[in-house]
């Protein structure tokens, strides 16, 4: 795929990666872009990255939106992913990289999302925002309420270190199966408000889903694989189609197409604004075997021959 | 432009007193409390808002929203050579459910007068309920709408940012982050569709400016601030936000469950102002609602401008002749904010 090649050597070209090429480097699209490197084979090329999140994580653990921002604290799990993911590939900098995860798990483990800004009872809040209030999961700012997610990329971070049977993984667990929508699929977080029932959303339930891999919780989520499955085409962009197969690989599912949908996505990033981000997450989409952000750092048997 | 912006305390804000003045203002407190607001309410001039019926989205909307702006006051002269940013509501496009967002051919039309009028135009907006800005625009046709006349977008959600201090202090916030593209800019054009909101009763003009703040930061939904108080943060953040005015998106509006699961209401209205929460109140008496129960404009109210019907000059129609009531849930305090 030579899109792919092009995509890692822009990837491999700088340490530090923004949203947007040239923008300042964030720690979410840095950490991204480490990932993919590694999982594509190129440890030396995630080296740098790998470098700045170091020299960007603070002496609590958790890592802000960029070097400079320390709070909010939600790209700590994206490091955190980085960090083992390179130690699961390979890395010369094992003993580094094994240190700041290991800082960083402290901090994950210790942060949580709050009770919503106006509990009531239980049974009102259920009424009201459609889901359990108590359940822990991970917010994106410190002080506030747990979402998806967050949540999902915390669980993805704990999955690779083995942290798989920590009660906060367990429970937070609960919470994406509590935050599913009836008819499938995860939007941002509320199932219902009000009684009504909201709208999934592509990038929510990919990620949800990715997290979930390795799950034993096939027939509890079908239906956001069904519903998830008949959202795909060519119309749907860069991330949220990265997201989308990263989620359904970790269940076993590769649409036909996605191979054709990654190439076009790819080659209109490429072509644009060349976002770090998209690239770093059509890579990892595009990586044998499928769906490596899920499952590859934790045998769960789920890949798909290609 | 925005002449009442002040920094009063904010309604309903303990006040900030030291013990000299508490003592050299006891005695005139109370005599002032209850003569300031009605002599400033004389001497300050009816704050004109805009209203234009029988809108269609493929109809001629730059001519409408000229003449609004003229009508309002708008100094056009002034936009020359200036930055104006463009604000629309994009919070989470379906293409079923266009009564959710601003139609694109309202932000184009907007964009055709201040280009007209000599300004540098760009479109902003930092969706709140998705990550995936590239699939809001996508879905909402917005992006296809801005590359076939050349508009810049900015993504709000990622884009650079810096903090200022929260000029409003109505919650305990002390400093938002704002987008550069957002400081930066000379004039700031708040673009809602008129809904309502099952929180705080109708989302127009000043609550559409929370979509000016980084989702990196504030997350998706940006829940720091509904934590801080959805109400005062609207009014702070209005406050601590460079020159605003609003061209509101009223032809087919949202009733029910807004803001995003509620029905269509063709209304057929485009709304202009300088100033937001005078045109909000407007829109809120057009809704059914009693601007005075609506929280954040009563927080709003003689702080950040208007909310009172004489201290309101109607350009265009009479918000009367439009006056459609909206359906909302039927949550007690929803139904609170009719009374």
């Amino acid at each position: 795929m030579a899109w792919r090649d092009k995509a890692i050597e822009q990837l491999a070209a700088q340490p530090g990666h923004g949203y947007r090429r040239g923008a300042r480097p964030m720690v979410e699209p840095t950490a991204l872009a480490a990932i993919a490197l590694s999982t594509a084979g190129r440890p030396d090329a995630a080296a740098p990255a790998l470098e700045w999140l170091a020299s960007a994580q603070s002496a609590n653990g958790s890592l802000g939106i960029d070097a400079d921002t320390r709070e909010p604290c939600w790209p700590t799990g994206w490091a955190f992913l980085a960090w083992q993911t390179a130690l699961r590939c390979g890395t010369a900098n094992a003993a580094k990289w094994s240190l700041a995860a290991s800082r960083a798990t402290d901090w994950i483990l210790n942060a949580r999302g709050r009770p919503v800004a106006q509990p009531t009872t239980a049974d009102e809040d259920r009424r009201i925002y459609g889901h359990d209030t108590t359940l822990l999961g991970w917010p994106w700012v410190e002080g506030t309420h747990s979402w998806v997610e967050p949540t999902a990329i915390n669980l993805l971070g704990l999955r690779s270190a083995k942290q798989s049977e920590h009660a906060r993984f367990r429970e937070a667990v609960k919470l994406l199966l509590d935050r599913q929508l009836p008819d499938g699929g995860w939007n941002f977080g509320n199932t219902t408000v009000f009684g009504r029932v909201l709208r999934p959303q592509v990038q929510s339930t990919g990620l949800a889903l990715a997290a979930l891999g390795g799950e034993p919780v096939r027939a509890k989520v079908q239906r956001s694989v069904d519903w998830l499955s008949s959202r795909l085409s060519a119309r749907v962009t860069a991330v949220s189609l990265s997201y989308a197969l990263l989620g359904l690989a970790a269940h076993g599912v590769r649409p036909p197409d996605a191979d054709r949908w990654l190439r076009a996505a790819a080659e209109q990033t490429l072509a644009g604004d060349g976002s770090p981000y998209n690239l770093a997450l059509l890579i990892l989409a595009a990586t044998r075997p499928w769906g490596r952000l899920a499952t590859c750092l934790e045998a769960t048997g789920n890949d798909v021959a290609g | 432009m925005d002449p009442q912006l002040t920094n009063r305390p904010c309604h309903g804000c303990p006040p900030r007193l030291n013990r000299r003045g508490l003592l050299l203002g006891t005695g005139i407190v109370g005599a002032a409390a209850i003569g300031y607001p009605l002599v400033r309410r004389v001497l300050t001039p009816p704050t004109p808002v805009f209203l234009a019926k029988n809108q269609r989205y493929d109809g001629p909307l730059a001519e409408t929203i000229a003449k609004g702006l003229r009508a309002v006051g708008f100094d056009w002269h002034w936009v020359r050579g200036r930055k104006v940013l463009l604000k629309p509501n994009l919070v989470e496009p379906l293409a079923a459910a266009p009564q959710v967002i601003t139609h694109p051919n309202v932000v184009l039309a907007a964009a055709d007068v201040f280009r007209r009028w000599g300004a540098k135009v760009s479109v902003g907006e930092a969706p709140g309920n998705v990550r995936d800005t590239e699939m809001a625009l996508a879905e909402s046709g917005m992006g296809e709408a801005l590359r076939g006349e050349k508009l810049p977008f900015s993504d709000l959600n990622y884009d650079e940012f810096r903090q200022t201090p929260n000029v409003g202090r109505c919650s305990r916030l002390t400093h938002f982050t704002f987008p550069a593209a957002v400081l930066d800019a000379d004039l700031i054009v708040s673009m809602p569709k008129l809904k309502t909101h099952h929180w705080i009763g109708m989302t127009a003009a000043m609550k559409n400016l929370f979509g000016v703040l980084p989702g990196v930061v504030y997350g998706w939904p940006k829940n720091v601030l509904h934590y801080a108080g959805i109400p005062e943060n609207v009014v702070d953040i209005n406050a601590s936000l460079p020159r605003r005015i609003a061209i509101v998106d009223g032809i087919v509006c949202m009733e029910g469950d807004g803001p995003i699961l509620g029905t269509p209401k063709p209304l057929g209205l485009l709304a202009v102002g300088l100033n937001l929460t005078a045109l909000d109140a407007t829109l809120a008496r057009l809704m059914g609602f009693n601007p005075a129960k609506i929280p954040y404009l009563a927080m709003a109210d003689d702080r950040l401008g208007p909310i009172a019907e004489q201290s309101i000059v109607e350009r265009g129609e009479p918000w009367r002749e439009l006056a459609s009531p909206f359906a909302t849930l039927n949550e007690p305090h929803l139904q609170q904010m009719r009374q």
